[in-house]
């Protein structure tokens, strides 16, 4: 609808006023992204979503039965199932918008740094815990991905063992209430996605009556935006800020040290969402759009994404974990063409991509 | 950069064919703060003119770091976050301002103080305009483990619903809130020497622009007057550092700067230079003596964050609906309160560091707001006085970027407290004292009409 009032005005604009050099609108103000977004967000956002809310299932079934029986092995499944659970949030922070800011889910899924002062004092007193609990009275620090990874891993200074945990029982108690407090969050959040009157469809008839949006084309600017906002975010904050400040306090998943891996999945979520598929660049994708405009700017942006991708797995291709890498001189080359590759990235979204849908 | 130049010859070029110059020139609400863009990232983007520049930029992110970084208890293992509470209402700006806007209130279907934090304040004072010795100037619904929370807020409403004299009969309704305080922590303050006023966030639009908005104009524009509608804007004058200025910022106009001494101290909890005592000190509950949290060149780093954070351009403002919605914000002297032009001031302002902002200067802005005090009645009041403002009266709530708060925060709850569910029930609670004449011509509007009045609002 929107679209065409824009090509009206572009009309109008060439039949009154013919010898002015009329700029041009940019070529996504009249394209069609009914069949992107729509594939955008049922075919990457709501599937990311409904990993993530499996996941998070799982760890907390993992969690329970490292309550009832804490032994090695089973705190190393419920690490493994932390860690896929990572996988399918990382890969949703190019996207985060929606439910996940409008319903404050991202603080309470994702919250950092943890509360150790306050965690120690609850887990000393005799606070009842309880997933309810624990989403009623504790902040976010005290909750969340933080948290959890916290208890399962423990600091570098004290690792946990499954011998400590099963002398905690306050601990283990903690664990299954906030592996239960995630499940139930990761559930709101995909709920909040799909069904007739969720934020998918609407985002998806963006531009049409009981769309979000006004304009259909500001949706696919919000999509681009997501994507640069995730760039910045991990170039600029999470390797800069530790690696300038040469501080592993903060890092962000220094527990578990998955740091890396989370880097490249945040990276991952910029390709599902440039590609409208999580299986390869799907035919109605932003990628799509861009090639029909410019092909080389739409193999340059694919190319610059894997090799982000690869610049960051490169930082710890040795198995150096970023938690020291940050203050190894010999890995300082590493670190910054990761960010160099991440900035690169997003001045081609940003400068050459952007400009295609919106002046 | 080149957007915007689009932008400014598709306007110009459709007033050529028109003939008419209406609304377009007005799309660049911001003045060279405007930028293009309507979605969820609108209220959070730099200005132009910050993002084309590196050193402001690179200032700019860092305030916009620490104005979302949550806080927690101290001490805490990472260097920098810590000093959240003992008593808190939110654990970082971002908790009540998401994306720079106007985070989802609780409070109506919640009940009231919510979980984890609060997306509202109450103001407590008693009826000499005294705080209380025992509480905060904010109830304080938050407390870090073995820290007891000052209060907690309860709300109740009455739903009340009648229809438009026009044709379509529409329907519409109004919620009528009551609040009160339970849960005290200790003494509860006599009932009838209390006095709250509950209040949801403000938007963050053009927060540097309305910081340097030219007070001559404001003066004059206080000294109009026009009785055939009832209105009779009055200036706010405020003492908060020892001598009386303008203010400009809150429901109340009660605030000359943009109060980033005071929200984190306030609402945070976190002690600084302006504020060095913690909010809760003298409580009985409070023993620690925690030195001061945040630094004055942090602080002004949140503040240039916001004073350098754009306005969104409007979006469809040469649509013939909403062109006609424009002459009709006028017919029903809309206008006369939410002022569509103002200019900001030719001396540029100054951060609370005394950093002049020059690029603030000398524009020509469209915030829709005169930023002067009105009497909007006792429906709407709450017997809560500052300063000039008695309970009745408001500041005219500035509109520019309104209309994405729906992409931006994902709902429309307007008005002071959020009481409005939407556009609809914020302009039907206009009707008292000087509202009432807008309230009238409005609601006699055809429906159509009302809609197109709405769909400008909503483009702006
Ligand atoms: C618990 C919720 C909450 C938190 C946390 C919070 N605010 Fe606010 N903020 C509000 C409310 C409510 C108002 C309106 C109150 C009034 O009338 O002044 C407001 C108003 C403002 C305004 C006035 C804007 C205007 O247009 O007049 C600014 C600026 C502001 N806040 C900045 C901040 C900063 C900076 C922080 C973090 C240090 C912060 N706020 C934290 C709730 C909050
Ligand atoms: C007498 C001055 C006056 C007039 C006339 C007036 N308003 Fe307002 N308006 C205000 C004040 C003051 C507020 C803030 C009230 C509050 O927060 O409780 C306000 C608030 C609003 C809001 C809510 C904004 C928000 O973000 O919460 C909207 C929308 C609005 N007015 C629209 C209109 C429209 C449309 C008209 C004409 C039909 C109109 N106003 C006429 C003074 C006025």
């Amino acid at each position: 609808m929107s679209t065409l009032r824009c090509l009206c005005l572009s009309l109008t604009l060439v039949g009154c006023a013919p010898e002015r050099p009329a700029t041009r609108p940019p070529p996504g103000a009249t394209y069609d992204f009914t069949a992107t977004l729509q594939h955008t967000v049922f075919d990457v956002i709501v599937p990311t979503y409904t990993d993530l809310e499996d996941n998070a299932a799982a760890l907390h079934g993992a969690v329970r039965v490292l309550a009832s029986a804490p032994t090695e092995a089973h705190l190393e499944a419920a690490r493994q199932a932390w860690l896929s659970t990572r996988v399918p949030w990382e890969q949703s922070e190019g996207f985060l918008y929606g439910p996940v800011s409008d319903l404050g889910l991202d603080p309470s899924l994702d919250s950092w740094p943890v509360d150790r002062i306050q965690l120690d004092q609850v887990l000393a007193s005799g606070l009842e815990l309880t997933s309810s609990s624990i989403a009623a009275n504790f902040g976010a620090g005290l909750r969340g991905f933080h948290t959890i990874e916290y208890l399962l891993w423990g600091s570098d200074e004290q690792p946990a063992r499954a011998a400590d945990l099963a002398a905690r029982p306050r601990v283990l108690e903690y664990l299954i209430a906030a592996s239960g407090a995630l499940e139930a969050d990761a559930s709101t959040l995909k709920a909040a996605w799909v069904g007739d009157d969720g934020y998918g469809k609407k985002f998806a008839a963006a531009g049409s009556p009981g769309g979000v949006f006004f304009r259909q084309v500001d949706a696919v600017q919000q999509l681009l935006t997501g994507l640069t906002e995730i760039c910045n975010e991990v170039a600029n904050g999470k390797i800069a800020d530790p690696y300038k400040a040469q501080d592993r306090s903060l890092e962000e998943s220094q527990f578990s040290h998955n740091s890396i891996r989370d880097f490249a999945d945040n990276l991952r979520s910029v390709k599902i969402i440039y590609e409208g598929s999580r299986a390869g660049v799907g035919p109605h994708s932003l990628s799509a759009f861009v090639r029909g405009q410019d092909e080389a700017l739409d193999a340059r942006v694919l190319s610059q994404i894997d090799a982000a991708i690869l610049a960051i797995e490169a930082i710890s291709s040795d198995g150096e974990l970023f938690t020291s890498a940050i203050s190894n001189p010999a890995k300082q080359q590493s670190i910054e063409s990761a960010q160099d590759a991440i900035r690169a990235l997003m001045t081609t979204l940003q400068r050459d991509v952007l400009p295609l849908i919106v002046s | 950069m080149s957007g915007r130049r689009w932008w400014l010859l598709v306007s110009a070029l459709v007033s050529a064919c028109t003939g008419e110059r209406g609304d377009d020139e007005l799309v660049q609400q911001g003045g060279t703060f405007t930028v293009n863009d309507a979605t969820a990232y609108s209220y959070m983007s730099p200005a132009p003119a910050i993002e084309d520049n590196p050193a402001l930029l690179e200032r700019h992110l860092n305030g916009d770091r620490l104005y979302g970084l949550e806080r927690v208890a101290s001490p805490a293992r990472v260097p920098g976050t810590g000093g959240l509470g003992p008593l808190y209402v939110g654990r970082s700006c971002v908790s009540c301002h998401q994306r720079d806007g106007r985070t989802k209130p609780t409070l109506f279907t919640s009940g009231g103080s919510g979980f984890d934090f609060s997306t509202f304040l109450v103001f407590m004072k008693n009826i000499n305009g005294e705080f209380f010795p025992d509480y905060g100037r904010v109830l304080h619904d938050h407390a870090i483990f073995g820290a007891q929370p000052e209060g907690r807020l309860k709300v109740e409403y009455t739903e009340a619903c009648d229809e438009f004299p026009t044709e379509e009969h529409e329907r519409y309704c109004l919620i009528t809130p009551r609040y009160w305080i339970t849960d005290w922590y200790t003494t509860p303050p006599p009932e009838n020497e209390l006095a709250i006023s509950v209040r949801v966030p403000l938007r963050h639009v053009g927060l540097g622009l309305m910081m340097a908005v030219d007070q001559g104009e404001l003066r004059a524009l206080a000294a109009t007057q026009y009785p055939e509608f009832g209105i009779t804007p009055r200036l706010q004058w405020i003492q908060e550092r020892g001598v009386w200025e303008i203010g400009v910022g809150g429901h109340k106009a009660q605030h000359s700067d943009l109060t980033v001494e005071l929200g984190f101290s306030s609402n945070l909890g976190i002690t600084n230079h302006r504020f060095p005592d913690n909010v809760a000190r003298g409580q009985p509950q409070i023993t620690v003596d925690e030195g001061l949290e945040i630094s004055d060149a942090e602080m002004a780093d949140v503040d240039f964050y916001l004073q350098s954070l754009g306005v969104p351009a409007r979006r469809n403002a040469g649509d013939p609906v909403v062109r006609r919605g424009r002459e009709l914000f006028q017919q029903a002297g809309c206008h006369l309160c939410h002022a569509p032009t103002l200019h900001t001031s030719r001396t540029p302002p100054r951060l609370i560091d005394g950093t002049p902002m020059p690029m603030l200067a000398d524009q020509t802005i469209h915030m829709y707001s005169d930023l002067l005090l009105h009497d909007m009645g006792p429906a709407l009041g709450d017997q809560f006085t500052q300063f000039q403002a008695s309970g009745d009266e408001w500041r005219t709530a500035p509109l520019w970027g309104i209309g994405l708060q729906q992409v931006v925060n994902g709902h429309t709850y307007f008005l002071h407290d959020g009481r409005a569910r939407n556009l609809l029930e914020a302009i039907m609670w206009h009707r008292e004292e000087e509202g009432a004449v807008s309230y009238e011509i409005f609601r006699h509007l055809p429906k159509a009409d009302r809609d197109a009045l709405m769909a400008f609002v909503n483009s702006l």
